[in-house]
């Protein structure tokens, strides 16, 4: 599973192994594809509830881009919450470069500078260089007590699913109310981040990482809040409507849990996330529960049962795993009940299984005689390493 | 809201009423102009103004979102 790290953990290598699979992907032509599908997303992607599956969709897609180009790189995420200066961990020359110029907002410096030659804006032009304007749309950046605050909110978000709800998570965190978290970014960032192109500026995704980070802790500390609508919504923000311009099976239900796509965050405590670590409690307590049975069975019937039941009682017990992390435990795993188990157990004949072996004796008798068979093949010559004693009486004179 | 016309940067906003198709669509019969063209605005339920051209902010007024526009090369 890969880790999106914060940006500032990042080590030299990580950035340059960042840096350049984006430029790579911009040469191929296929970063500008991102920047023309968020331009076109404008109902299906903002102002509603699938603001934050769409782009955690999207940043998947970008992500698994990069991978193409480099498989050890992971999106890292940017937060603004406390690198917050204009000299932060993603203006560095190494990664996305400063502010931009006071005369024009041209970024000049970093890998993305127009004069570098790697950066030229090709979507919704001019200017065809990257601009930035640190602090005008927005004096600051969101505080870590304005995240606190968002994320204490539920629930995940309410009727009539627009820019107008407060008691909405989705909502203050995209920025229409309360502290304005994702929006103000964009705004605070300014330039190319400011249209609907604003992927043309590379900090989108670092920027897009970091809310798509914050909605994982907010589901691990609301386990019990799913998203919201199921229906009713706009056409798009409804769980298990169709994302465009993706189309099925992509929708808000297939993207809510994070780990089923294939990533963690470095904040989530040993990868995992509470939820999942009850799962796991659960999944131990059964586990416990199915040896102690077994232990049970075997006293109850002393008996070898034949390999094909043995595979039928495994069945089932097996604990089943749900897809999707946000059922409640008791739902996320179905145990099958006892009762089939004990239905197996009738099938099984009382006594020994299979054909009567017959007295000691006999069998005895039955090995010795293919013992003596089989050391009429086995000279000293074909098992030079074996000692005479071991080839049998007649090389043996002391046995 | 009242009509308006301003210039910004040497450029002619004007906020006034519209044919019955150029209508914001929010139940508003003003819309905004920009050397003569129309600007596509809506409405949110907030009462302030937005615009697709620059769709993570909200205006107080059409005038202001006329002025950002200009501002940042978006009209």
């Amino acid at each position: 599973m890969g880790v999106r790290k914060n940006v500032s953990s990042l080590t030299t290598v990580e950035k340059q192994r960042f840096v350049a699979a984006v430029l790579q992907l911009k040469a191929s032509g296929k970063y500008d594809t991102y920047v023309t599908t968020h331009m076109n997303a404008m109902h299906h992607a903002h102002q509603g509830p699938a603001f934050l599956p769409w782009h955690r969709e999207f940043l998947r897609r970008f992500e698994s881009d990069l991978q193409g180009i480099d498989p050890s790189v992971t999106l890292p995420y940017w937060d603004w919450s406390t690198d917050n200066t204009t000299t932060s961990q993603p203006w560095h020359v190494e990664l996305m470069g400063g502010n931009g110029r006071a005369s024009d907002q041209q970024v000049t410096d970093g890998p993305l500078a127009f004069s570098a030659g790697k950066w030229p804006i090709n979507i919704d032009t001019p200017p065809n260089f990257l601009t930035r304007n640190f602090g005008v749309g927005a004096s600051s950046l969101p505080s870590a007590s304005d995240v606190a605050a968002v994320l204490a909110i539920t629930p995940y978000d309410s009727a009539p699913w627009n820019t107008s709800p407060v008691a909405s998570f989705r909502n203050q965190l995209e920025g229409w109310r309360g502290p304005n978290i994702h929006n103000r970014v964009h705004l605070w960032v300014g330039g190319a981040m400011e249209p609907m192109s604003s992927p043309n500026d590379p900090v989108f995704f670092l920027h897009h990482c970091n809310i798509d980070r914050l909605w994982a802790q907010w589901r691990a500390m609301h386990p019990a809040e799913g998203y919201q609508p199921v229906s009713g919504g706009a056409m798009g923000h409804n769980l298990n409507d169709a994302m465009e311009p993706w189309g099925m099976p992509y929708t808000p239900a297939s993207v809510l849990d994070h780990h089923a796509l294939g990533y963690t965050y470095d904040t989530e405590a040993g990868g995992k996330l509470p939820i999942k670590e009850k799962i796991e409690k659960v999944e131990h307590k059964e586990t416990l529960k199915r040896e102690k049975l077994e232990h049970k069975e075997k006293e109850a019937f002393k008996v070898e049962k034949p390999e094909k039941l043995e595979h039928k009682e495994k069945e089932a017990f097996k604990v089943e795993k749900p897809e999707k992390l946000e059922h409640k435990e008791k739902e996320a795993f179905k145990v099958e009940k006892p009762e089939k188990l004990e239905h197996l157990e009738k099938q099984v004949p009382e006594g020994p299984v299979g054909p009567d072996p017959g007295p000691i004796e006999q069998r005895l008798s039955g090995v010795e005689s293919a013992l003596a068979q089989l050391q009429h093949f086995i000279t000293p010559g074909l098992r030079p390493d074996l000692s005479r004693g071991a080839l049998g009486p007649q090389h043996d004179p002391g046995v | 809201m009242a009509s308006d016309r301003v210039t910004h940067k040497k450029r002619k906003i004007e906020v006034r009423q519209t044919d019955e198709e150029e209508r914001t669509g929010a139940g508003e019969d003003l819309a905004l102009y920009i050397d003569g063209d129309y600007v596509p605005t809506r409405r949110h339920p907030s009462g302030r103004f937005y615009t697709h051209r620059l769709p993570y902010t909200e205006y107080e007024s059409l005038t202001e979102l006329g002025k950002d526009l200009i501002d940042k090369s978006q009209a």
